[in-house]
């Protein structure tokens, strides 16, 4: 007898119906009229499906079936409908496949739902008179808004393309870059309804193959109706999903995703969405920027400094303010303290409320920007931040010195280039404001503790979210600090890397060697 | 993903460094100038190079366990009676330093930094940061510790510089003010210090995945954390003079309120109440977590999250009963000296023990 704790069932949602017929048998027959009723009752209520039958030569009947958005209809007549009707001898399937539609994508089907489901593809499907077999032809055309720069990953030195919502196109624009055929792209189709693509991008022998693994069954578990994008996807596939901090890495960039492949990660990718998911992501990463790596080393180190102390300011800026205004004014000295209280005089507020009604007021500001068109965005911000500021303060509503720790606060978040994080720290500074606001110091600091046992317990795809700092690696946090030049980047992250650590052969450098074999070059010689 | 085991030997030598450290830095200085004076910081190095021997002890005992379970390893060495006394003893002495350290920790800020505020919400707010480290695991507390000591090891080397430009060295002087029978007395008054650390060694050595590295590392950090005592102390010293710093028994903080350098360099307290906050975390949420695990070994049907928040409410409770900073004092002194010194003579018994044991078994065969 069995007396273990009973194995609980998986409970998957019931099944809804996806088409709106069923038909009887789910074949195509060979008989025409049944095979061409039955699609079309398969297919029924769509304003957007055309039908037509032709005739060959011998007086057979061909029928097509297309939805008229997503087919190339010129190359159609071209390709299919003429040389159909132009044949003369009779018609078998493989000659049609093979001789009259010269089209790689041409493939025979017989279930009538696969064929409902790759004409909402962008497939043409061929009903033959006499055939018990359909013939799918793949002549898609979207109307995307093809490549463009990036939007909110953008820079000023290194390629400027960012994905667009065609997944093909996406893919490709990959492969462009790294031509080799180590890149591999294993699919899962994803979505009761919508049987959306899903593409996992590797390279093969840098990738470790458990974390594809991991990622291919962690996206076969998602048993869902429809997916939107991949962006919807990532709830699904973090490991703490109700944690703030983000644990995989939205990216626009071809060039992110190279690079982060070339580490040993993988991609994730889905049709309808120009964002790919990086994983496995580590939390100090949100201080690179992929302009890094196209920057000076020094300069690159001073920006990533420069993040650092930004992404401080934005959480505890307006807390450890509020703390030494409000709980410990003897630390302020004398003369910054005297100017703080002669500028809050005639402010009605305390210096709580001051703050957060300050700070939500600047998050509408941004907030309002960010939805409205650019010109019109940029017209917003400065009506928030220098009219309504100056008014404030003018009326005596804000001290001055509120704004300016209000704005630094608001502002220097987003030199952060990882739009996740940026939107995770805009909600952390109010959890640290509030705290700091009810046990001054004591309160900064517990939010700083609770904070960090929070990202060091997370994990990405397994791995910890906070490495190299926690567990620690002295290569990469060092990397956190320092950008040191790309010929000295000979490693990828060791504990992410398949067989293949190494990334860089040794002797690259362009300084001359030790034993003066490559000397730098006299110019006047 | 099957998660694996993340704790190596570098990081279980940052936590017995930081449990070494811990809040000790606060009051060592005080607790030893009534003894060697002038002397006190060398008393620091000497205690902890004596020490180091049951460092290597602990290291050596654990490779002769079964590695990755301390009660598994206790159990080998004492055999299942002895390891359960062992590990019963071992527990209460970690629960009553984790309840010692967030007494202390919270008395302290009340007085100095929060005195309108309740020292009862202090309480509760640090102790639930423990608990809620215990709740995630060994490995997720020492990640977090390593990561705190990110920002504490800045803090404090910030402070240190500060303080050496308001030392005036000769306030260390005579160098040799001390008896030896005075040093043996000091000695004996700082070693429940690093013990903390030999305990915390004997905790994880057992633990890492490469124990052949731990041996050297656990010396050299506990080397380290005594090095940096002895220079707390000397900076203390050499900044307040013997007899102010013997007047407080935390002279750390008015250390901070002295340092005025030229009218610009002052308020460094404001370096000081974070790490006295974060020193005192990282060390109760290392005795918490140590005493759960041990408690977990003891009593494996008392699971999480039951344990973590059972033995907090325990702490809580205990720790409200002291009304002021001595009764706090005489219950770390309860923890240091009657549960912690004994463990001083029991390690070297069982590394005896188990040599015995190993010769004997080598021999039969």
């Amino acid at each position: 007898m069995h007396h273990g704790r009973k194995k609980r069932a998986i409970k998957r949602p019931r099944p809804i119906r996806e088409l709106q017929q069923r038909p009887e048998t789910d074949v195509i027959t060979g008989h025409f009229e049944h095979d061409f009723q039955a699609l079309s009752d398969l297919l029924t209520n769509s304003s957007d499906l055309r039908t037509s039958i032709i005739r060959t030569q011998d007086g057979k009947r061909v029928a097509l079936f297309f939805y008229a958005g997503l087919i190339n209809q010129q190359i159609l007549n071209q390709n299919v409908i003429h040389p159909i009707q132009k044949h003369a001898a009779p018609l078998t399937a493989e000659t049609l496949l093979q001789r009259i539609i010269k089209s790689p994508t041409g493939e025979m089907e017989k279930s009538l739902t696969t064929l409902a489901t790759v004409l909402a593809k962008g497939a043409a499907v061929i009903l033959m008179e006499g055939l018990d077999r359909a013939i799918t032809v793949t002549l898609p055309q979207f109307h995307d808004r093809g490549i463009e720069r990036s939007q909110s990953e953008d820079v000023l030195i290194g390629p400027h393309h960012s994905f667009g919502e065609d997944l093909n196109k996406n893919l490709g624009l990959l492969r462009r870059y790294l031509s080799s055929p180590r890149l591999k792209i294993r699919t899962v189709q994803l979505g009761r309804i919508s049987k959306s693509d899903v593409a996992i991008v590797y390279i093969e022998g840098v990738a470790q193959e458990k974390l594809v693994k991991e990622a291919e069954e962690r996206l076969k578990r998602i048993d869902i109706d429809i997916i939107p994008g991949v962006s919807y996807l990532i709830e699904f596939l973090e490991d703490q999903p109700f944690t703030l901090l983000p644990q995989l890495k939205p990216t626009e960039r071809p060039d992110r995703v190279l690079g982060a492949l070339s580490e040993g990660r993988i991609a994730i990718m889905a049709e309808g969405d120009p964002t790919c998911l990086i994983a496995p992501f580590f939390l100090p990463e949100t201080m690179q920027s992929a302009e890094d790596y196209y920057e000076k080393p020094l300069v690159a180190t001073f920006l990533r400094w420069l993040r650092l102390l930004s992404a401080g300011f934005s959480i505890f800026l307006p807390g450890v303010w509020i703390t030494l205004a409000s709980f410990h004014h003897g630390i302020i000295p004398p003369t910054l303290f005297n100017s703080i209280v002669a500028g809050r005089e005639d402010v009605p507020f305390p210096t709580i409320i001051e703050a957060f009604l300050l700070l939500i007021a600047f998050d509408i500001v941004i907030e309002a920007s960010t939805r409205l068109p650019s010109a019109v965005g940029q017209a917003v911000g400065i009506v928030g931040a220098i009219i309504l500021g100056q008014s404030a303060v003018q009326a005596s509503l804000i001290s001055p010195t509120m704004t300016i720790v209000v704005a630094l606060s608001g502002l220097a978040v987003y030199t952060l280039p990882s739009p996740s994080s940026v939107s995770a720290i805009r909600v952390l500074k109010y959890f640290v404001l509030g705290l700091s606001s009810l046990l001054g110091l004591f309160g900064t600091i517990w939010a700083f503790i609770f904070i960090t046992i929070k990202a060091v317990s997370m994990r990405s795809f397994g791995y910890p979210a906070v490495f190299p700092v926690a567990p620690f690696n002295i290569r990469g946090w060092i990397d956190i600090f320092l950008k040191l030049p790309n010929t000295m980047l000979k490693r990828r992250p060791h504990f992410l890397a398949a067989e293949n650590e190494k990334r860089l052969t040794e002797g690259v450098t362009p300084y001359p060697g030790k034993d003066g074999s490559r000397e730098t070059k006299d110019p006047s010689s | 993903m099957k998660q694996k085991t993340l704790v190596h030997s570098l990081q279980a030598a940052l936590v017995i460094f930081a449990s070494t450290i811990g809040t000790v830095y606060f009051p060592l200085a005080a607790v030893l100038i009534p003894f060697v004076s002038t002397a006190s910081w060398y008393v620091v190095l000497i205690a902890f190079l004596l020490t180091t021997l049951w460092t290597l002890l602990s290291t050596w005992l654990a490779k002769q366990a079964p590695a990755g379970n301390f009660g598994v390893a206790v159990e080998t060495w004492l055999g299942p009676i002895l390891g359960k006394v062992f590990l019963l003893w071992f527990a209460a002495y970690w629960f009553l330093l984790s309840i010692g350290v967030l007494s202390e920790v919270s008395f302290v800020f009340h007085i100095v930094a929060l005195p309108a505020t309740p020292i009862g919400v202090l309480q509760v707010a640090f102790l639930f940061l423990v608990i809620y480290t215990d709740l995630y695991g060994i490995e997720t507390c020492i990640r977090n510790i390593q990561a705190l000591l990110m920002l504490a090891i800045p803090l404090m080397l910030s402070f240190l510089l500060t303080a050496f430009a308001a030392a005036r060295w000769t306030n260390l002087l005579p160098l040799l003010d001390a008896s030896l029978v005075d040093m043996v007395k000091a000695t004996y008054y700082i070693s429940p210090y690093p013990l903390a650390g030999i305990l915390t060694t004997l905790f994880l050595a057992v633990q890492v995945q490469d124990q052949e590295q731990i041996g050297i590392k656990s010396v050299l950090f506990h080397w380290l954390a005594g090095l940096l005592l002895a220079l707390i102390v000397a900076v203390t010293i050499a900044v307040l003079g013997c007899c102010v710093t013997e007047s407080y028994v935390y002279p750390t903080i008015p250390l901070a309120q002295s340092i005025n350098i030229g009218d610009t360099l002052v308020g460094v307290e404001i370096l000081v109440y974070p790490l006295w906050l974060l020193s005192g975390y990282i060390k109760s949420a290392i005795a918490f977590v140590i005493a759960s695990a041990t408690v977990a070994a003891l009593f494996p049907a008392f699971k999480q999250p039951w344990r973590a928040w059972g033995l907090g409410l325990i702490v809580l409770v205990v720790a409200m009963l002291p009304a002021n900073l001595r009764e706090v004092g005489r219950l770390l002194n309860i923890c240091n000296f009657h549960l912690g010194i004994p463990f001083y003579l029991v390690i070297p018994v069982i590394a005896i023990g188990v040599k015995l044991k190993k010769g004997r078994k080598q021999h039969a065969k």
